[in-house]
């Protein structure tokens, strides 16, 4: 228990390092949403919440598999279900997905309002 | 190997008849559409060298004859797994034998439009002529999406053909359009000039196409109720969930068995009895000898012992492609990875798994959706553990042995035997993971599509696919071997000895008949011992004998090399009681058996052999025809050979243990 704690808080200051070198980057994807500290990996979010897609940091093929379903930088993903595997709902299909990649995709979560304009209600 | 497959894809076209090509997303309506425009012509082939398959079939356009070719589902062209190396490269026309294809029909999801249009933006790259077929019109009007099409050719520079499956509404039209790209009336180079922008800018190419189908959809579809998607929530609530979905999923499968067992054993009737009429055909109308031998019992025995699992394979084929149309299949594949990723099998493998239950042969060829190597050789190694219904003769005939009277205990004889196989095949799943393929199983990455109406036809014409398969393949295989096993159990012939022709003299003078059938029962089982098999099974005994296996078994094990089933009809040969005791009178067969003597008269089917004799025959690696698949699909016999080696040490100790242990006990 305690060492998944401080693997998050890593996971956490990571995070942070990154998204303040990419402020720029970020900037330019999604200027709505500029709190660059609220980036969590997906499986973090709330059942049935949505996230912006900042980042897929995986194994290039699975990556790839990933991002063509389109779970890329810049959409807006719901989280159905939580567990392993999850499912992810993006861009109108539902995808299962194991965590050990999900938690490779960071997203900033957003508001109701939204999540259920991006079709993924 | 490959350089054979190249050269029967090349015979296949005949002249220079032009290919469109039908790309889309997996789940999207291509089969349907595919299945509607060519019919019962269709043919699966592979790819060279590979064993992606893709259905080609020759039709007609007006007059114009054209070969489509139906590239397997894609959700990209970005070449991540090998599937879209190689639709990517049909397209192109570099694949050797292939023509490159004069245009592309693109299947796209109405009720989906976004996620498909990604996969159409990467085509209309391409720089082909392409038409759209927009599949499920009926469940978008359900659903009240309704998309301007006329706007949307002209955003993406394309005809668009609306398609509903239900009603085959939309096929003339799509006939027309296919004409006009024939007759180089559809124009190549129209991409969207949009998408040219989006793909000058150097950021993340998925977000830029996402970015391009975003703006496509939000101008061209107005999507007024809630979707489909949300109505299937609850169901999916259940079908995925840890516990429910799992128990979900053992409902599915013990109906799923029973339709495959229960259903397919009056065709099998039908089967057996025609190859038996065959067989008395031939045996009364050719004089007898040497080539009635090898007919009646080499050939039609041989591959009618074969063809009778094919009801088997059509039902099991037949739902399981039902199945995967409503939906469910993915379901169940999200529900297994869980579990199984837990010995290091991908979800995905619990398909081939069940599958194997009928047979390996299929099972091994349902492998191909699981995209990963070593995820893949591992399913495939390990299938032939799973109990088929060869094994099931030989499990009957052995807890008949065991317990005649009991049928209580027969049942869970049978029971267990199956639970072996099935424990086995994932300890050493855990095994081989931690050993000769190491690495984690690649993580799930599986579309959940939306339930639907599953097709009969489909399901009709891939039962129909996978049966000829399944016979052009196993059956060539088997009849050769069927005739190696026949003319090592037949040559060379010996002389019966002096009392047993003296017997049959005194039998034809008394017209004994029970004399008559001893005397030829002595006979053959003379024959027997002196032909190869026979030799074989004396020069193997000092091996089996720990295993509580006398010589005569062991014929039986090695004539079963080539199928398990076997060992049924020779232990009636080898033990005298005539060729046909394990067909129609198996009581007599389970008699003669159990009064079978060793040379010191003590019984040889005592419970120790019986069990060590399952065991054995639950583990041991059996049935050349799955060697040769093994070898097909993973291109290269070093796995065959470690499949059999494996499998064949693994029978053997433990039939050693179990025989060794159970005589402590006794």
């Amino acid at each position: 228990m305690l060492l998944r704690f401080s693997l998050n808080s890593m996971e956490r200051v990571a995070f942070i390092i990154h998204f303040s070198f990419n402020k720029f980057h970020m900037a330019n994807i999604a200027p709505a949403f500029q709190d660059k500290d609220s980036a969590i990996p997906i499986d973090k979010l709330e059942q049935g919440k949505c996230g912006l897609v900042v980042k897929v940091e995986a194994d290039s093929d699975d990556a790839k598999r990933l991002m063509a379903m389109g779970v890329c930088m810049g959409r807006i993903i719901k989280l159905e279900q939580l567990g392993d595997p999850m499912i992810l709902k993006v861009v109108g299909s539902k995808i299962g997905v194991s965590r050990r990649l999900g938690e490779k995709v960071s997203v900033t979560p957003c508001d109701e309002e939204t999540c259920s304009k991006s079709g993924n209600r | 190997m490959t350089k054979v497959l190249q050269k029967d894809q090349a015979n296949d076209r005949i002249g220079n008849v032009p290919v469109i090509a039908i790309a889309g997303n997996p789940n999207a309506g291509k089969t349907t559409l595919f299945n509607t425009l060519t019919g019962l012509r269709a043919k699966t082939s592979n790819f060279p060298g590979t064993t992606i398959e893709c259905r080609t079939s020759r039709t007609k356009f007006g007059d114009e004859e054209v070969e489509l070719l139906d590239l397997p589902g894609l959700y990209s062209l970005n070449d991540c797994s090998d599937e879209e190396k190689m639709a990517g490269d049909a397209l192109q026309g570099r694949i050797e034998g292939r023509e490159k294809p004069v245009g592309i029909i693109l299947v796209a999801d109405a009720t989906n439009l976004e996620r498909n249009l990604y996969l159409a933006g990467q085509i209309l790259e391409m720089n082909l002529p392409v038409v759209v077929a927009l599949t499920m019109m009926d469940l978008a009007a359900r659903e009240k999406i309704s998309i301007d099409t006329q706007a949307l050719s002209r955003e993406l520079g394309c005809p668009i053909v609306p398609i509903d499956g239900r009603a085959e509404s939309g096929f003339k039209e799509l006939r027309e359009e296919c004409m006009r790209m024939l007759k180089g009336e559809i124009d190549s180079t129209s991409m969207p000039e949009r998408l040219q922008h989006a793909c000058n800018c150097n950021s993340c190419p998925f977000k830029a196409h996402f970015d391009w189908t975003r703006e496509v959809c939000d101008k061209h579809v107005q999507s007024k109720a809630l979707s489909q998607i949300d109505r299937s929530f609850e169901i999916d609530r259940l079908l995925t969930h840890p516990a429910g979905g799992i128990l979900a999923f053992a409902t599915v499968m013990l109906s799923f068995f029973f339709m495959v067992f229960y259903i397919a054993q009056y065709p099998m009737g039908w089967i057996d009895g025609l190859f038996a009429d065959a067989g008395s055909f031939v045996s009364q109308y050719l004089p007898q000898g040497d080539l009635n031998s090898l007919l009646v019992e080499g050939v039609i025995g041989g591959v009618g012992g074969m063809l009778i699992f094919l009801p088997q394979i059509c039902i099991l084929f037949f739902s399981l492609t039902l199945l995967e149309d409503t939906g469910y299949l993915a379901r169940a594949a999200f529900v297994m990875d869980r579990l199984m990723r837990r010995v290091g099998l991908p979800g995905k493998a619990f398909v081939p798994m069940l599958s194997a239950h009928a047979c390996a042969i299929p099972g091994i060829m349902a492998t191909r959706g699981i995209e990963d190597k070593r995820d893949r050789l591992v399913t495939i190694l390990v299938l032939p553990l799973l109990t088929c219904s060869a094994r099931i003769p030989v499990y009957a005939m052995v807890c008949a042995l065991l317990f005649p009277t009991r049928p209580m205990m027969a049942a869970l004889t049978f029971t267990g035997a199956y639970a072996l196989g099935g424990i086995v095949a994932l300890i050493m799943a855990f095994v081989l993971r931690r050993s000769i393929l190491p690495g984690e199983t690649r993580p799930l990455v599986l579309e959940l599509p939306s339930y639907k109406m599953p097709s009969i036809r489909n399901a009709f014409l891939m039962a129909l696919d996978r049966a000829g398969i399944f016979v052009r393949r196993a059956g060539t295989v088997i009849m050769l071997v069927s005739i190696l096993l026949w003319t090592a159990s037949t040559y060379p012939k010996a002389a019966p000895p002096q009392e047993i022709l003296e017997m049959l003299e005194k039998a034809k003078i008394t017209k004994d008949d029970e004399l008559v059938q001893k005397a030829s029962r002595l006979e053959s089982k003379h024959a027997f011992a002196n032909s190869f098999a026979g030799r074989m099974g004396k020069a193997i005994e000092p091996v089996i004998e720990p295993l509580g296996f006398d010589w005569q078994i062991g014929v039986g094990v090695i004539s079963s090399f080539a199928a398990r089933e076997v060992i049924v009809s020779t232990l009636s040969i080898v033990y005298g009681i005539g060729e046909n005791g394990g067909n129609e009178d198996s009581g007599s067969l389970y008699d003669a058996l159990r009064a079978s003597r060793r040379s010191d008269g003590s019984p040889v089917f005592t419970t120790a052999t019986c069990i060590s004799l399952l065991v054995f025959y639950v583990l041991a690696m059996q049935c050349l025809p799955t060697q040769v698949v093994t070898r097909r699909e993973t291109g290269s016999w070093k796995w065959a050979a470690l499949q059999f080696g494996y499998m064949t040490v693994l029978a053997y100790f433990a039939a050693l243990a179990t025989y060794q242990g159970l005589l402590l006990f006794t």
